[in-house]
């Protein structure tokens, strides 16, 4: 029986058939799983086929909180929605803070699973115990912001938190996000699926408390993790200040800030236009998800560009990749307004940044002309060009927005000609801010994670912010790539994206003892005692799982590689120069990579290793 | 005599002289605990402060990162590393996010 850290409820909602019923969560799904990203990976792979459609009915969104949320844990505000991707046809979780996460935990649940879908649009109406689903078509066609706003007052309630889709997830753009107040469920398409459902948001309002089993344990865990966060050397004194834009400077200096599509790496400095100093200028206030003593998330007003002002927002180091440095742009002020832009609209930053990059490209090379761009010179650099061409993505009606609507993997099928080379995408999710030719683990990770070129899935701290754990590392080096590889993969899903706490503070402060901190944290939570060994085993768990909805999608080892440009042309300039990974060098990693998986030369997760992880039920998926 | 570029950014320039980029003239093969000896030896005592928990024992303080050429230094052989001439040698304070 469950004791603590858990509400030990499972919210379905069928769209469908209109039913709404609470299931019991399982204590060996909270052992096996813990929460969140496991949670949600292990629901998807139970109910739902490696080859349905993303954006059909057979489809579902499974949102999950781990143990810590809602408790005192700092950090602790974060919640996963699991799907199979639109965008990249995987077994899919994006991650939010902000506070609807543990506003759902309040109202009573661990998880809540949407499945079907709604003739007409709707939202589900959260309060406790009291779950029903409402007409939202006088919301369907509003931005996010509107959206949120307009149901607290049909509500007369404004304590509700609210997570909705705006424009880009009913016109099931593959790269709308789930929104919620400013934070987002951002990558993979998860609002398109939303919206495919016609669901336009989720209202909640929650009353209770998270129990927690073992009182004294826990403050003295919480204890020591607060000791450990405050020791360390940057996350208070740095990190809190300057939030995640200041790795502006640092992947510069290292040159593999990417550029211009990753044409142009190493040769121009954004640090004067986009560094920490400059955006510092911009900083006016603080917005922490709940419960963080940090507040890395800090809102930016632009102020000095005519066309921009006014335009209020938190832009993250990705955003000033995506919309600045991808786009040759250095004009902070965009940034700024192009991050707000697709927060209203439902989009996310990354891939819509990303593609907007490729297709300049594409302009420069001819391959788009200005009778495809409606007379916009799309050159790189042009900002005014590429904030424009966010709403028209987001609506993805005709023009540039329909051919750029759906990220650069379909753009670059639409367009041929090779450009499939320099699309800058693993199985159709769109690069984060870091050229993978400075910093191969993590290009391996971009490679080989279970939903695309996510960085968040297994983070090569080692390679860019030279953490020596679990000892240093040479960022172009390949040897032993594979294993570092597995290791922060499994180490990030089972330190973060299970127990549902942030990514930052394990970077920052507790990469040392990550896995003991969960384990007395969630152990004290819960009494569900695991060792730090089996935490991370829980890590390894669902990263095999949702390797085999992958293979079941159809997947297979050609699928995990890298676009022809990171494989063939050198950095040319700057602090990566003349590196690249060679294509035997990449086919080294991944066979190590495989080998330290305990999976075969294909790819293929071993009998040996899913009985090891206690999930041998998974042969069978795999036909054997 | 060897030629070292030294770099770095953000709240080190202050210790580094106020310099982002600077060179260094070393005699033939120095390591780059000589490269901290004559950098201690322009700009005091808070260069050892600054990077290093006790500079005696070589250990850097947490979170510093240290680049020659863009490797990491302590993947290589540390302060122990040889240094050629036109060599770059980064340091970059406590960074981490994205």
């Amino acid at each position: 029986m469950i004791k603590g850290g858990y509400m030990g409820k499972v919210l379905r909602v069928n769209l469908s058939t209109g039913k709404i019923s609470v299931e019991e969560l399982s204590e060996q799904m909270a052992k096996d799983f813990m929460g969140g990203a496991g949670f949600g990976v292990k629901y998807l792979y139970d109910e739902v086929p490696g080859n349905a459609d993303p954006l059909g009915e057979e489809n579902k969104l499974i949102f999950a909180n781990g143990p810590l949320s809602g408790t005192a844990t700092p950090c602790a505000s974060r919640m996963a929605v699991a799907t199979k991707s639109p965008q990249t046809g995987t077994a899919a979780v994006a991650l939010s803070g902000g506070y609807f996460p543990v506003e759902f935990k309040y109202a009573g649940y661990d998880v809540l699973i949407v499945e079907g879908k709604s003739e007409k649009p709707v939202y589900l109406y959260i309060n406790d115990d009291k779950v029903e689903i409402r007409s939202a078509e006088k919301l369907w066609g509003m931005d996010t912001v509107d959206t949120q706003i307009l149901i607290k007052h049909m509500l007369h309630n404004q304590n509700f938190r609210i997570a909705c889709i705006g424009p880009a997830g009913e016109n099931l753009s593959k790269m709308a996000s789930i929104i919620n107040e400013r934070r987002a469920f951002g990558r993979k398409g998860v609002g398109a699926v939303m919206g495919s459902k016609n669901l336009k948001a989720i209202a909640v309002r929650g009353t209770k408390e998270v129990p927690i089993a073992n009182q004294e344990a826990f403050k003295k865990a919480l204890n020591t993790m607060l000791a450990t966060m405050k020791a360390s050397p940057i996350l208070y004194s740095e990190f809190s200040k300057h939030g995640s834009p200041m790795v502006v400077d640092a992947c510069s200096a290292l040159g593999i800030m990417p550029s211009e599509n990753f044409a142009t790496t190493g040769e121009k400095d954004y640090v004067p236009g986009l560094g920490a100093a400059t955006s510092h200028e911009a900083k006016i206030a603080k917005e922490p998800c709940f419960r963080c003593p940090v507040g890395c998330s800090q809102l930016k007003l632009a102020r000095g560009t005519a066309k921009y002002l006014s335009a209020l927002s938190d832009p993250e180091y990705e955003t000033y990749f995506s919309f600045g440095s991808q786009n040759g742009v250095d004009n902070l002020d965009s940034v700024i307004a192009a991050d707000a832009l697709c927060d209203r609209l439902g989009l996310d930053t990354v891939s819509v940044g990303v593609t907007i990059g490729f297709a300049m490209e594409l302009f420069e090379k001819g391959l788009l002309t200005l009778k495809d761009t409606g007379g916009i010179d799309l050159k790189f650099g042009n900002h005014e060009a590429m904030v424009d061409l966010i709403k028209e993505i987001a609506y993805k009606r005709e023009g540039l927005g329909a051919l750029l609507g759906d990220g650069s993997k379909v753009l670059s099928e639409k367009i041929g000609q090779g450009s499939e080379n320099y699309a800058m995408h693993v199985k159709g999710l769109e690069f984060p801010g870091y050229d993978p030719r400075g910093a191969f683990a993590h290009g391996l990770n971009y490679a080989t994670s279970y939903c695309g070129a996510d960085h968040n899935r297994g983070y090569a701290i080692q390679e860019i912010f030279a953490i020596p754990v679990p000892k240093p590392y040479d960022r172009f080096a390949v040897e032993e790539k594979g294993w570092l590889t597995k290791w922060n993969q499994d180490m990030a899903c089972a330190v973060s994206d299970c127990p549902t706490v942030c990514a930052f503070i394990f970077d920052m402060a507790l990469f040392v003892n990550g896995a003991q901190n969960i384990a007395d944290m969630v152990g004290a939570a819960t009494e569900i005692n695991l060792t730090p060994e089996e935490v991370q085993a829980v890590g390894e768990r669902v990263n095999n799982l949702a390797r085999v909805f992958n293979i079941t999608a159809g997947f297979t080892r050609a699928d995990d590689t890298l676009p022809e440009r990171i494989l063939t042309e050198p950095i040319k300039a700057g602090g990566s120069k003349g590196h690249y990974i060679k294509k035997e060098d990449f086919n080294k990693m991944l066979d190590d990579y495989y080998a330290a998986r305990n999976w075969t030369k294909e790819g293929i997760p071993t009998a040996e290793k899913l009985e090891e992880l206690g999930i041998g039920y998974a042969m069978e998926k795999l036909g054997k | 005599m060897i030629e070292i570029n030294v770099k770095t950014i953000s709240m080190y320039v202050k210790v580094l002289g106020g310099k982002s980029k600077q060179k260094m003239i070393l005699k033939e093969n120095s390591r780059i605990q000589d490269l901290f000896d004559a950098l201690i030896s322009m700009y005091g005592d808070d260069i050892k402060e600054t990077f290093f928990e006790k500079y005696e024992t070589k250990k850097s303080k947490p979170g510093t990162a240290m680049y020659l050429n863009g490797r990491n230094i302590f993947a290589l052989d540390g302060l122990d590393t040889e240094l050629k001439s036109e060599d770059e040698f980064l340091i970059l304070p406590p960074i981490a996010g994205g």
